[in-house]
């Protein structure tokens, strides 16, 4: 029953992210201008038939911009959580099968990066790389991989040991064949959670650095940069403002819900289970 | 005591990535003396200023100022980047206290309310308000913030002057994110330690309800927040940079950006030094309290 309900709600926050996935693609073939064409005779326009969503202050479709915006905004957070989702997890399971110093190094250097304030730490790096949305990318795989080693080192340590792995490694399998087949697919889960959960904590990043002027150099439309540009114009319309900061809003939460129904799908937790209390 | 290679960690990859950037300081030092850039003048500079050392040499002379508390001199103003610094640590730090203040004020009231009332009308508003006012990024609700309070309703300052006044806005656009989290926080630690058979025993015994709530549970969830608070420092020192920038409040995220737009590499490295310094010394007064506040904590630290 209470089941059946948290599969509706997964396959409502997968439709919908998909759906914004969809519109970040296809965006900026049905837009219906230019989002770069400057029009200095249509500045700070409300919204009409031609512009939906009003113009900027250098008379660019809102619409347009925010449409293709999302394009660099979401598949940006998409690679980021992709690539600290590998690396992050190859670190963990390497340094916990290996073992020895390795391990120990590696859990030095992850505990150092978590200790440190992510953004303040993405600030100086950032700074000192210059802008660009790839030095952005850069910075926030930087500083974000940790937990995920965190995470799958946990993960697998709890596996290594269990009598399925003794199995299969009596029955003759290698190494890499026991993390591949027997390790991973069963450490996954709640690094699947995490990355999902992930989407919107990196489409702050992305969009706060590009607010910053450390991401996405303009003309390029991103939400973070639009909103940068559009706050010192906000007065005469804001729909400067208004409209990337929706976009950006409803994105980072559907893929919030999308995570937290996709963790309750994934780990029940049973009410009372937490309740268990050390002595 | 595990913190202090946590430090030292973090200066090797301050000066590390600041010896990795692209800019030359000797270059930017025979600029701002008004020496005319050729490769010989270069070279002598490097070797007055130590960069044609090797990168262990140049990091253990950097560090030993470090300790001294010099920090070297800003690129563009000339001055020490410890007077820069100083001058605007005050303005960063209150705010974040601000923050605090304001979550803890808000967010305790609005837990034990939430909790009390489980399932309940204000347990639902308070739940879904939780959740959106947690996924606004905080650039965008300082936004939204000018936009109201400022611009149409005239009540703020657009422009912080680093008055007590303009203070308003910018502490509660950090605040927002950190309440909600609080929040939510507070009413599971509520509600789990309601649960627990010493409550339903003081029920028992007739004990009023009030009391168990205020005396016993409230006490007990107190742990949670001290925990909470300890993990928020982070989000608090990062948080501020945007916050500060929105509303141009003159603390040392603001000086920071514009240094970083000037390439001001020696106050860039000065912020985050500072930054990291804050950082690790909030977690040790954390987990002096944790011990203060836990006696299951530091009795089994006596007996071991």
């Amino acid at each position: 029953m209470a089941r059946d309900k948290v599969r509706t709600r997964f396959l409502v926050f997968s439709a919908l992210s998909v759906a914004i996935f969809a519109g970040a693609l296809l965006g900026p073939f049905i837009v219906p201008n230019d989002p770069l064409k400057a029009d200095f005779q249509m500045v700070n326009q409300p919204p009409s038939a031609r512009f939906p969503f009003g113009t900027d202050k250098l008379g660019r479709c809102l619409f347009s911009r925010v449409v293709c915006g999302a394009r660099v905004t979401i598949f940006s957070s998409l690679a980021l959580v992709g690539v600290i989702f590998v690396f992050g997890t190859a670190v963990g399971v390497a340094s916990s099968y290996a073992g020895g110093r390795f391990d120990t190094v590696c859990m030095r250097v992850t505990d150092i990066v978590l200790a440190f304030p992510d953004m303040v730490l993405a600030i100086a790096v950032a700074g000192f790389l210059g802008g660009g949305l790839t030095n952005a990318i850069i910075t926030l795989a930087c500083v974000s991989w940790t937990k995920y080693a965190r995470l799958a080192r946990s993960q697998v340590l709890a596996l290594r040991d269990q009598a399925f792995i003794e199995a299969a490694r009596l029955a003759g399998n290698t190494g890499p064949q026991i993390i591949f087949r027997h390790i991973m697919p069963n450490a996954m889960g709640p690094l699947i959670v995490t990355a999902a959960l992930d989407i919107g904590v990196m489409m702050i990043g992305v969009a706060g650095l590009s607010f910053l002027g450390l991401g996405v150099r303009p003309p390029t439309p991103e939400w973070g940069a639009m909103l940068n540009e559009g706050r010192t114009y906000f007065q005469q319309y804001p729909g400067t403002i208004f409209f990337p900061g929706v976009a950006i809003f409803i994105s980072i939460m559907v893929f919030n819900l999308f995570g937290d129904s996709l963790r309750d799908l994934l780990a029940p937790r049973q009410p009372g289970e937490t309740a268990k209390e050390m002595p | 005591m595990q913190l202090i290679p946590i430090l030292i960690g973090i200066t090797v990859i301050n000066f590390g990535i600041m010896y990795l950037s692209p800019s030359d300081p000797a270059e930017r030092q025979l600029v701002l003396r008004g020496i005319m850039v050729s490769p010989e003048t270069l070279e002598a500079m490097r070797a007055d200023m130590g960069l044609d050392r090797p990168f262990w040499v140049q990091y253990g002379r950097w560090s030993l100022n470090l300790l001294k508390g010099d920090l070297g001199v800003s690129f563009a103003s000339g001055r020490p980047v410890m007077l820069e610094i100083w001058e605007c640590l005050p303005y960063t730090v209150s705010l974040a206290l601000a923050a605090v203040i304001m979550t803890m004020v808000v967010s305790i009231p609005l837990g034990l309310l939430a909790a009390v009332r489980q399932n309940g009308v204000w347990d639902y508003l308070i739940r879904v308000a939780t959740f959106v006012g947690g996924t606004m990024p905080g650039f965008l609700v300082g936004l939204l913030l000018i936009y109201v309070f400022a611009l149409r309703l005239r009540w703020q300052p657009v422009i912080s002057d680093g008055s007590l006044r303009s203070m308003i806005l910018p502490t509660i656009t950090l605040a927002l994110a950190m309440t909600c989290k609080y929040i939510r926080q507070i009413r599971a630690a509520i509600l789990e330690e309601l649960d627990k058979e010493y409550v339903w025993g003081a029920r028992a015994r007739g004990v009023k309800e009030r009391y168990v709530i205020y005396r016993n549970v409230l006490k007990n969830s107190m742990l949670t927040i001290v925990t909470l608070l300890g993990l928020s420092v982070g989000y608090l020192l990062g948080g501020t940079a945007i916050v500060e920038i929105i509303f141009t409040w003159p603390g040392m995220g603001k000086r920071v950006m514009e240094a970083i737009n000037m390439r001001d590499y020696p106050v860039v490295q000065g912020y985050v030094i500072w930054m990291a310094i804050i950082f690790v010394s909030v977690n040790l007064l954390t987990d002096l309290s944790y011990r203060l506040l836990n006696p299951r904590i530091r009795l089994s630290d006596e007996v071991a």
